[in-house]
């Protein structure tokens, strides 16, 4: 048995889809390289592999991460070129090392995700001008939808670690490090939403493409700082 | 993987949006070719993905070298509203060219209730709906299938049908067509071309003329050059045609999404209701290597965790014993799990079943499609009693808990004696499900008890018969629903009547009902085949206001002299052997299988007929 931490790239079309899609494109990815993917036991064995952080669906991102666990043990680097050679279009594994050293899953690790946000719509003022006085509130109230469907407000002024923007022609870039996992998680949209709200304007959804970066853990390290300790599992 | 901008802005906007982009793993990207076909599906993504012939003909197109095969689907009602508000044309899903752009527009008829789809996808792709109104710049819209047997309600709305199997006959009229473009010749030639090739229904070349009652009086042709009757195409040899190693591998969840081989076509046991089993003819099976082979091959290429087998009747496979326990042998080594889907529940089934499933028993499933034996022969399905209280005594004892039995109601000669039969069925096997378990309540088999209603198909023993009213077909669901309701442990389930209806009227309709299905459509009328979807009064007011009658076409009982309008077609059964079958139903006689000796249906004045041999 062998433990992994995958990093990979989700861009172009398949970002439209689910996270449960996701997961079953691996899942094949796996089978068709014929690399031996380690099973839970019980009535319904499914492969022991999960993800850092779901993406919404249509966000790109050059930094996701899967964990998994395999019953032999291959080299990295190999894993690397086997997925990528069968992998749909869209996805790319950038970086795979032995995880070590952790019992705690990456899930469990992820604290923070920045994210590149391309709007074409414009705030109609200076970037200095919102971000300062946007940044100095004490509270964001933002109405967010519950999982029951109710609308109730939340405050993200705590969920937001750094944020930048940037003017453009044809609308603003917005780069944000903000809440992303199970203890706290921001949507970047409802980020947009509020960035949007302070200027007095109503954020379109659709009218931005947003990207993930990077996923960090508490310390604000980048997720796959954490296989740099220890290269290799036997010594 | 191409997207165009203004798609870009549509797509986070409408559900699963993956049903639109393409990339899927094995998708096909060309960009030299002579001719642009599109394969079009009318139903949504997940159903026409779970298609096997799409995956075949996909295949067997792009394999050539100068034809380019993309994929449409009719687009979700939220996707329309855009496409039609923001003035998209409809576009193939690999490279978003639009459908008009095409050479070649092929729709798959795979069943009646499709047609309106059809319509809706050639007018979203802007394309003039009827034939007779398309120009030299407009593709040529075909279509094939098994609705293909009787087309003449789409007669009008279609260039050209083809009958019977497409792996040779699609490329064929491929190169007629890319010839076609090459020489500059104008449409009307090209279709005489085509006319030319076996299995092409060319519809405007002939004319119906009807009696003073409706019916028809003559089926005219008006190309001189056109065959006086089309026959359908079939593949001799099947471990010698092209089957997908590399499907399509969609990226989203849609229904059957899994590796598939086909068994074998056809079907030997000549059950008098089933259009399949006499279109289809004769059997062919491919062999048992070559299934392994190919199964092997879409497991590797895939990473499905699925395979399935598929045919009318897999336990009819000469080596399913064999063959089944190789592919076992390959599941376990895979981690893939077989599923086997017509299965006849005897003893090897039951082995197979008890290996597959182990603990996790899904339930059976089991087709007397009657509920007599008097009634079963007279569709020729040749189910005794004993055949189903011993497969259920087996399943009972060997812990299945949970069974589903199909029905039919509506078949030619049944009377409320017959429908007593279906209760006493479920009757018997709870009855039996006590006894073998010794009394415990908690033991009980669950049973399912599933009635479908019988829609009389062209080119089958049936096709004179007049289909019962939507009122008498609910008048039959009630009673069983009372019937039933009195035994613990069963459940109910039927099929709403007057979808079964529609169904037949399109199914056996004349090139007149194409006024109907217009109005129907034009009425606001799509997605027919889902319940939800299905609005009975607007069809009924489309055929009013057409001038046509429901009933003529769906609960006539058809004289013995009558002129079909799929009369033109020849599907390799004659229609003297359908007749002499409706006949030795009536008087509830048996036919015997194919493989035990031929009953002269006409097959082997066009093709060879292996079993027939056997």
């Amino acid at each position: 048995m062998e433990k992994y931490l995958l990093k990979f790239e989700k861009t172009g079309t398949i970002r439209y889809i689910s996270h449960l899609d996701l997961m079953r494109q691996f899942q094949r990815a796996f089978k068709r390289a014929e690399i031996a993917l380690a099973y839970s036991q019980g009535f319904n064995p499914h492969p022991k592999m999960s993800f850092g952080q779901p993406l919404s669906l249509g966000f790109t991102s050059v930094g996701e991460y899967l964990e998994f666990e395999t019953l032999q043990n291959y080299l990295p680097e190999d894993i690397i070129k086997m997925l990528n050679e069968t992998i749909p279009n869209g996805l790319k594994v950038i970086d795979c090392a032995y995880l070590h050293g952790t019992k705690k899953t990456v899930a469990a690790m992820v604290e923070y995700g920045s994210y590149e946000i391309l709007s074409e719509q414009s705030l109609g003022k200076g970037a200095d001008e919102v971000l300062t006085p946007f940044l100095a509130q004490e509270t964001i109230l933002v109405e967010k939808r519950q999982k029951k469907g109710k609308m109730a407000e939340v405050d993200i002024r705590p969920m937001i670690k750094a944020l930048f923007l940037i003017e453009r022609p044809d609308g603003i870039a917005v780069l944000a490090t903000i809440a992303a996992g199970s203890n706290a998680n921001l949507n970047p949209e409802l980020l947009m939403k509020a960035l949007f709200a302070f200027v007095g304007k109503d954020f379109e959804n659709g009218m931005a493409s947003i990207k993930r970066l990077e996923l960090f853990n508490a310390e604000e390290q980048p997720i796959f700082e954490m296989t740099k300790f220890k290269e290799d599992p036997e010594f | 993987m191409i997207i165009t901008k203004e798609l870009e802005k549509l797509l986070p906007e409408v559900e699963k949006p993956a049903r639109y982009t393409g990339g899927e793993l094995h998708a096909v990207y060309k960009e030299k070719y002579a001719v642009h076909f599109g394969f079009a599906f009318p139903d949504t993504y997940e159903i026409g993905m779970s298609y096997l012939g799409l995956q075949i003909l996909y295949k067997v197109l792009n394999d050539q070298e100068e034809v380019y095969c993309e994929r449409l689907f009719a687009p979700s009602a939220d996707m329309e509203a855009f496409l039609r508000e923001k003035e998209i044309p409809l576009f193939t899903i690999e490279t978003k060219t639009p459908a008009k752009d095409l050479d070649v527009l092929g729709f798959t008829l795979q069943y009646e209730l499709s047609y309106t789809n059809i319509l809706n996808m050639l007018d979203l792709a802007e394309i003039p709906l009827f034939q007779k109104e398309r120009t030299e710049k407009d593709p040529l819209v075909i279509g094939g299938g098994p609705c293909a047997y009787n087309p003449e309600p789409l007669a009008e709305f279609f260039d050209i049908f083809l009958l019977g199997e497409g792996e040779e006959a699609l490329p064929e009229l491929c190169r007629v067509v890319a010839k076609g473009k090459e020489d500059g010749v104008d449409r009307n030639t090209i279709l005489v071309n085509l006319s030319k090739i076996q299995g092409v229904y060319v519809p405007s070349f002939y004319e119906p003329h009807y009696n003073q009652d409706g019916t028809i009086a003559a089926i005219e042709k008006s190309v001189a050059e056109a065959p006086d009757h089309i026959i359908k195409r079939i593949i001799q040899n099947l471990d010698q045609t092209s089957f997908p190693e590399k499907p399509l591998v969609p990226l989203i969840e849609v229904v059957h999404d899994r590796s598939i081989v086909e068994l074998f076509r056809g079907c030997s046991r000549g059950c008098r209701f089933c259009q399949a089993g006499m279109v289809y003819r004769p059997v062919r099976e491919r062999s048992k290597d070559c299934v392994l082979r190919l199964a092997n091959a879409q497991l590797s290429s895939t990473g499905h965790d699925e395979l399935s087998l598929l045919s009318l009747s897999t336990s009819d496979y000469s080596e399913i014993e064999p063959l089944v326990k190789e592919l076992m042998e390959m599941g376990r080594e895979k981690n893939v799990s077989l599923s086997l889907p017509s299965l006849r529940l005897d003893s090897f089934s039951f082995k197979v079943l008890e290996e597959i499933q182990g603990y996790k028993k899904t339930g059976l499933t089991f087709a007397p499609e009657a509920g007599t034996q008097r009634l079963r022969n007279v569709i020729n399905k040749s189910i005794t009693d004993e055949d189903i209280y011993g497969s259920m005594e087996q399943a009972i004892s060997l812990g299945w808990k949970s069974v589903k039995l199909y029905f039919m109601v509506g078949l030619p000669t049944e009377t409320y004696q017959d429908l007593d039969g279906i209760v006493a069925i479920a009757k018997k096997i709870t009855g039996l499900s006590y006894e073998l378990s010794g009394w415990k309540k908690s033991e009980r088999i669950h049973i399912t008890v599933s009635v479908s209603n019988f829609v009389p198909k062209p080119h089958t023993p049936f096709q004179w018969h007049a289909q019962d009213t939507p009122e008498v077909l609910h008048q039959k669901h009630m009673y069983l629903k009372d019937q039933l309701k009195k035994i613990k442990g069963v459940y109910f389930t039927y099929h709403d009547h007057s979808q079964s209806q529609m169904e037949a009227v399109l199914a056996k309709g004349d090139r007149r009902t194409a006024k109907a299905l217009y109005a129907a459509w034009k009425g606001g009328c799509t997605f027919d085949s889902w319940r939800e979807h299905f609005h009975y009064e607007k069809w009924a007011k489309a055929f009013k206001d057409s001038g046509l009658d429901i009933a003529f076409y769906a609960n006539r009982e058809a004289a013995l002299s009558e002129i079909f309008p799929w009369d033109l077609i020849d599907c390799g059964v004659t229609k003297e052997f359908l007749l002499s079958e409706w006949n030795k139903a009536k008087t509830e006689e048996l036919t015997v299988d194919c493989r035990t000796a031929c009953s002269d249906c006409g097959l082997t004045r066009l093709f060879d007929c292996a079993k027939e041999r056997i």
